[in-house]
């Protein structure tokens, strides 16, 4: 975890050095670049992959380790287990990714004329995103961990596989996926004439939803999956690999 | 919950309430310590000071930016006129390519006519060479309030020109009055304040952009700049009070004109001709598709007084615009 919430900030050091010596002739600006950042190294990669790791794992490695009995026997629901867990799972990971997007906002932000104060909305919506973002796929994978024989595989399937395949199908498609909600509430726009390649694929993944629709749909999903999955633990039986 | 887990989820906790406190103080006083801001203070506004609170015309342009731009290199433009290059190094010392950082001009009221002009160099200077060629040349030298003033004749003209450095890396040009000017207003010995506290113009500045490489800031109503206009042109000008330009020289080269009207009327009629001249200029590019989508870039705009007028010229159509406008052989024939 400290690897993939590393990155970006290493990532930022290192183009914070690279325009300090003047270096690069892209003039994109601090407040852009920070955009990118969170949409690209954040968004799509660090939160789904917290996400599968470790809400698959919240119920899953208790049954490799064998170490369920020992959770189920407590005068505790199975439900209230999971949700404990999940709670858990969630403060964990936010309070490792949350600060390193304030420290890539600091260190990004400031270059070629960004402003840190003008530009705090954005990082605020940002810190938001992303913890709901934490939230709505722990709860995805937690249920995918609670149902599945191999939710790991399973979760990366979904999250690198279905997801950017669907969102790029015409139709409904993109609808029976979290990044098509997720990013339709991101705040940063690309300016226009900048990579614009990379621009043209980003735009394909934008919601055209309205906000609340977004959030709507996340909360409902986080809600529903989080539900499911308490509901799978309460109703299935784990039988331990001897 | 081992106290590793336990530091780490204390310390990522800190770094997150701290910089959003930090952040939401610097968004709620508008600013940030200087020290977390990778940004400079934007450059030309500590030589404002040397331009006193009269000056109707006000201008700076990073010399240092348009020659190290990719724009610069692609197109080849801005080349400096070698031969007058070479004459004015010849005569000041002052290698205009490589000495100069940036440039900071305004015009003058001194109670004389024409407004004199005074022109602050910003960069790396060789001080005793370019008294040295000053004396050589004939130039008059002598110590005003603790600086040193040349002056001499220069041109076919004869024009007289003074220069000082009035702080170290800050060549002031300009004639002998308003060098002298100048320098009184720097020392506080003038009864005059400098630029920064014409509210008027400083007012004007917040339509420059902070990331803007050259600007110019002109306040045309009652006074002398309108006088400089040849002949009869100073009457065909609609009824401006105000001219701003910011511009950006890159990888292209951006930049807005704003005009302020006397009255709402003005400035509709005025945004009404500009579009006008835009797509009349459109119609005429349809076998020019670089030159058209550098008219698809101009957009003219404003509300109730003022009329502004952008462009965001790529380097690429610009490169394309030149060659397509350059005849072909067989037109050469």
């Amino acid at each position: 975890m400290a690897l993939i919430v590393g990155g970006p900030v290493v990532i930022a050091v290192i183009l914070r050095v690279i325009v300090f010596l003047d270096v690069t002739r892209n003039e994109l600006p601090g407040p852009t670049l920070f955009g990118l950042m969170v949409w690209v190294f954040y968004l799509w990669l660090i939160v789904p992959l917290l996400g599968v790791f470790y809400g698959t794992s919240l119920i899953a490695d208790e049954v490799e380790d064998k170490t369920i009995t020992y959770l189920f026997t407590r005068p505790v629901s199975r439900g209230a287990v999971l949700f404990g867990k999940y709670l858990g799972y969630l403060i964990c990971t936010s309070v490792v990714v949350l600060p390193s997007v304030v420290l890539v906002y600091f260190l990004i932000t400031p270059l070629r004329g960004g402003d840190i104060g003008a530009n705090f909305p954005a990082l605020v919506t940002d810190v938001g995103l992303l913890l709901l973002g934490l939230a709505v796929y722990g709860a995805l994978f937690a249920l995918v961990g609670a149902w599945f024989k191999r939710p790991l595989l399973t979760g990366l399937v979904f999250a690198f596989g279905w997801e950017p395949l669907a969102v790029l199908l015409p139709g409904y498609m993109k609808n029976a996926t979290v990044a098509y909600y997720l990013h339709g509430l991101v705040p940063h726009t690309m300016p226009q004439g900048a990579l614009n390649a990379f621009q043209g694929l980003l735009q394909t993944f934008h919601s055209d939803a309205a906000v609340w629709i977004n959030l709507t749909s996340l909360v409902v999903i986080g809600i529903v999956a989080l539900g499911a999955a308490v509901w799978a633990v309460e109703h299935r039986e784990y039988v331990l690999e001897q | 919950m081992s106290s590793r887990t336990r530091y780490v989820l204390l310390g990522g906790g800190a770094v997150l309430l701290v910089g959003l406190l930090a952040g939401g103080v610097a968004y709620v006083q508008g600013g940030i310590p200087a020290f977390a801001v990778a940004r400079p203070a934007q450059p030309g506004l500590g030589e404002l000071r040397y331009v006193p609170a009269e000056a109707s015309f006000v201008a700076y342009a990073s010399v240092r930016d348009v020659m190290q731009s990719n724009l610069r290199e692609r197109l080849g433009v801005a080349q400096p006129d070698v031969d007058r290059q070479g004459r004015f190094f010849d005569e000041t010392g002052v290698d205009l390519e490589n000495d100069i950082d940036y440039i900071v001009a305004g015009f003058v009221s001194t109670g004389t006519e024409p407004p004199a002009g005074l022109v602050l160099l910003t960069g790396c200077f060789d001080h005793s060479r370019l008294e040295f060629l000053a004396r050589e040349q004939g130039g008059a030298v002598e110590e005003y309030e603790g600086h040193t003033l040349v002056t001499r004749a220069m041109g076919h003209d004869e024009t007289e020109l003074a220069m000082s450095f009035v702080e170290s890396g800050v060549l002031a040009l300009g004639s002998d009055e308003s060098v002298r000017h100048a320098i009184d207003v720097s020392s506080g010995r003038a009864q005059e304040t400098d630029i920064t506290s014409n509210d008027r113009l400083m007012a004007l500045m917040t339509h420059v952009g902070e990331t803007d490489n050259a600007w110019a800031i002109a306040q045309l109503e009652g006074n002398e700049v309108l006088e400089m206009l040849p002949g009869d042109f100073a009457a065909q000008i609609p009824p401006l009070t105000a001219i701003v330009f910011g511009g950006r020289v890159t990888d292209g080269l951006s930049a807005t004109l704003t005009a302020e009207t006397r009255d709402d009327q003005s400035s509709q009629d005025l945004r009404d001709v500009l579009q006008g001249f835009a797509a009349l200029a459109r119609m005429q590019t349809d076998t020019r598709p670089h030159l058209r989508a550098l008219l698809d870039s101009v957009q003219v705009g404003g509300s109730e007084r003022a009329v502004s007028l952008s462009f965001d010229f790529q380097s690429e159509n610009l490169e394309g615009a030149f060659s397509e406008s350059e005849p072909e052989p067989d037109e050469l024939r």
